[in-house]
């Protein structure tokens, strides 16, 4: 709302213009340690995975090629940096290419997800009535059923790929931010501001895009770090569980699959792979809550 | 209140129908159906298989095999004068393509309980699922338990000393427990006491050695430790943290600060006038604590290898077994929706000042 406000008193005349909202969180943000040190983790994380390629080719090694000779070998063995997997694959390159594939899948389905909860909150907070309604009747169902089951079933039909599973958690995902959105939208559509849009004759198109939308900034970021994480988690637990992510595409958590069975020869093996999935959604999930706190009116300088 | 609990059942009805319309369309939405998925191998003939298909009713129009699934088909094609073949039917035709007389229906639909047979294990899926839902329970009640023992007492001690040290460190365990893997933890944790320690069992729940089954619950504790923990530590996050807000809210009442004024003690003004106003509000978490659970222990159960409906439900999905994935999957939506009626009415009960209007 400030954005607006500060835009129209610019045109009419030199006048102090107030920080905005998005502003003023970003000036709380850079003062914020424990969020910019996460902000850096997951910055590094993705910067590792999207160069998978040309550290792995740097190493002279391939995620794919296996070694039946030289299994199980420990951390800091010559020409494997974090040893070697049950078939002799270089670990360090199969951790960096499940990177790839863990967090595209969470940054894409939550993305995703995010604009599907968005679009259906705005929509139904602004209009109401039947769609408001039948959206509404949706949610419950979708969140009447324990989420991991509803996942059972998508698995047990589609045999997903990357692709396949990250459409799947994106259509699952939305009714949370819906339901937030809508909230939000319910409020702000009874301001007086948007009354003198509708009286100026704007559309309703563009008093949710224009109007409406802008205030949901702090939601949408906040919303997006906590939900790529726990995308990330539940990509992560089928995957573990044999039903995402399928080998040998390597992630994170279908790295764990076998574990059990390679204790005792490779512990590093176990710990590695989930370690890199708390890292980072401990990470995601302190950014979203000092987004929250850095976007809190509330909150003082 | 009666009439409340009436009414929030009835609106569990339309919810209910959802989910088995989900449910059915996405399962029917699987490649080759339940026919590929019985007639696996290629010995069996054509004609075999157009006979189970047309037995299966995978070709009667999908709100005709829906309503067969939900209320069953003994009343679609049925024997009226006993000689074994079906001579009356609604809905659906009674002879197939090449005029052969078909099978009177047998199945009375999930409505009335009948949730058809296992394809893997060909047995009826509800006495399969009798043998395993007691398991669920078992780990599901002891997690839901340890995490209200453990949570509720650090919320309240968490926000009678805000901003301490123990709030603080709490707050940061919190987080943690939420961003750890479930299943990462269950592996670290068998790691550690499992297999390198051996201080406890690697899982299942109870000996491979126990004659006729298993001991009652105290002859196994061992057994329990490490799932019920793993199961309970978002349980006992999300707890705190709620409990640690309701507290606080509690905490700035008037009647706080009457009893303190009165010149009651710290303790009996927290305890008795505080955290007891405080917990009543966890009532509204038994809905959402069900489903976090059930999911949980799909994770938890099929890690240490308990006996469970969740380890069941995998065991299904990648035996590509429908009628058992969709019994579970039922089974723990319909425990769902009752875990948030109860909870709203729990809520009702407990807190007067709500009224049922």
């Amino acid at each position: 709302m400030a954005t607006t406000v500060a835009k129209l008193n610019v045109k009419s005349e030199e006048v102090e213009v107030g920080q905005s909202l998005t502003r003023l969180a970003m000036r709380r943000l850079r003062r914020d340690r424990l969020t910019l040190v996460a902000i850096t983790v997951v910055v590094i994380m993705t910067l590792l995975a999207v160069l998978a390629p040309a550290i792995t080719n740097a190493l002279g090694v391939t995620s794919t090629r296996t070694d039946p000779r030289n299994t199980f070998l420990p951390p800091g063995a010559p020409g494997h940096v974090l040893g070697t997997d049950d078939l002799g694959r270089d670990h360090l390159a199969r951790l960096l290419y499940a990177g790839q594939v863990s967090l595209s899948v969470g940054f894409i389905a939550a993305t995703l997800a995010l604009t599907i909860g968005v679009s259906l909150g705005v929509i139904t907070g602004y209009y109401g009535g039947i769609i408001d309604d039948f959206i509404t009747w949706v949610i419950a169902t979708l969140n009447s059923i324990p989420s991991l089951f509803l996942l059972l079933i998508v698995a047990a039909v589609l045999q997903p790929s990357p692709q396949t599973l990250i459409i799947v958690l994106g259509l699952l995902g939305w009714t949370t931010t819906t339901r937030l959105v809508r909230g939000e939208t319910l409020s702000i559509r009874e301001r007086e501001y948007i009354l003198s849009a509708r009286a100026s004759g704007a559309s309703p198109l563009r008093i949710m895009f224009i109007h409406i939308l802008p205030n949901l900034v702090s939601i949408i970021v906040i919303t997006l770090a906590i939900d790529i994480g726990s995308l990330i988690l539940v990509e992560a637990a089928l995957s573990f569980l044999g039903l995402g992510i399928k080998p040998p595409t390597p992630s994170w958590g279908n790295m764990l699959t076998g574990a059990q069975s390679y204790f005792t020869k490779g512990a590093f093996l176990v710990i590695a792979p989930g370690l890199l999935i708390f890292i980072t959604v401990l990470c995601l999930y302190v950014i979203g809550d000092g987004l929250r706190d850095a976007f809190d009116p509330m909150s003082k300088d | 209140m009666i009439k409340y609990t009436i009414r929030r059942l009835i609106q569990a009805i339309p919810t209910f129908f959802g989910i088995t319309i989900l449910s059915y369309l996405l399962m029917s939405a699987a490649p080759g159906g339940p026919v590929a998925a019985l007639t696996f191998g290629p010995n069996i003939p054509q004609y075999q298989k157009e006979r189970l298909a047309a037995q299966l009713g995978v070709n009667d129009p999908l709100p005709i095999q829906y309503l067969r699934w939900l209320a069953g088909d003994d009343w679609m094609r049925w024997d009226s004068n006993g000689d074994g073949v079906a001579d009356q039917s609604f809905l659906l035709p009674i002879n197939d393509s090449s005029g052969e007389p078909l099978p009177v229906g047998d199945n009375k639909g999930i409505l009335r309980g009948d949730f058809g047979r296992s394809f893997f294990y060909k047995r009826p899926v509800a006495s399969m699922i009798g043998e395993r839902v007691m398991a669920t329970l078992e780990l599901g009640i002891t997690s839901l338990l340890l995490g209200l023992a453990v949570g509720v007492p650090i919320g309240i001690l968490a926000a009678v000393r805000k901003s301490g040290w123990f709030d603080n460190v709490t707050r940061v365990l919190a987080v943690v427990f939420n961003a750890i893997p479930v299943f990462w933890l269950g592996l670290i944790l068998i790691l550690i006491f499992g297999s390198s320690l051996h201080l406890l069992p690697m899982g299942s729940r109870c000996s491979a050695l126990s004659i006729g089954g298993c001991p009652p619950i105290w002859g196994r504790i061992e057994y329990l430790i490490l799932p019920t923990f793993v199961l309970s530590t978002g349980a006992i996050a999300v707890y705190s943290r709620y409990m640690r807000a309701s507290m606080l809210d509690v905490m700035g009442q008037d009647y706080m600060r009457t009893a303190e004024a009165k010149g009651l003690s710290g303790r009996a003004v927290w305890f008795k006038h505080g955290a007891r106003n405080a917990m009543i509000p966890l009532a509204t978490f038994l809905g959402p604590a069900i489903t976090g659970l059930l999911s949980g222990a799909v994770i938890t159960e099929t890690i240490f290898s308990w006996p469970g409906l969740g380890r069941f439900a995998v065991q299904a999905v990648v035996s590509q077994d429908y009628p058992v994935v969709m019994t579970v999957v039922i089974i723990g939506s319909v425990a769902t929706i009752f875990g948030y009626i109860l909870s709203d009415v729990l809520y009702a009960v407990i807190d007067p000042r709500i009224r049922f209007d």
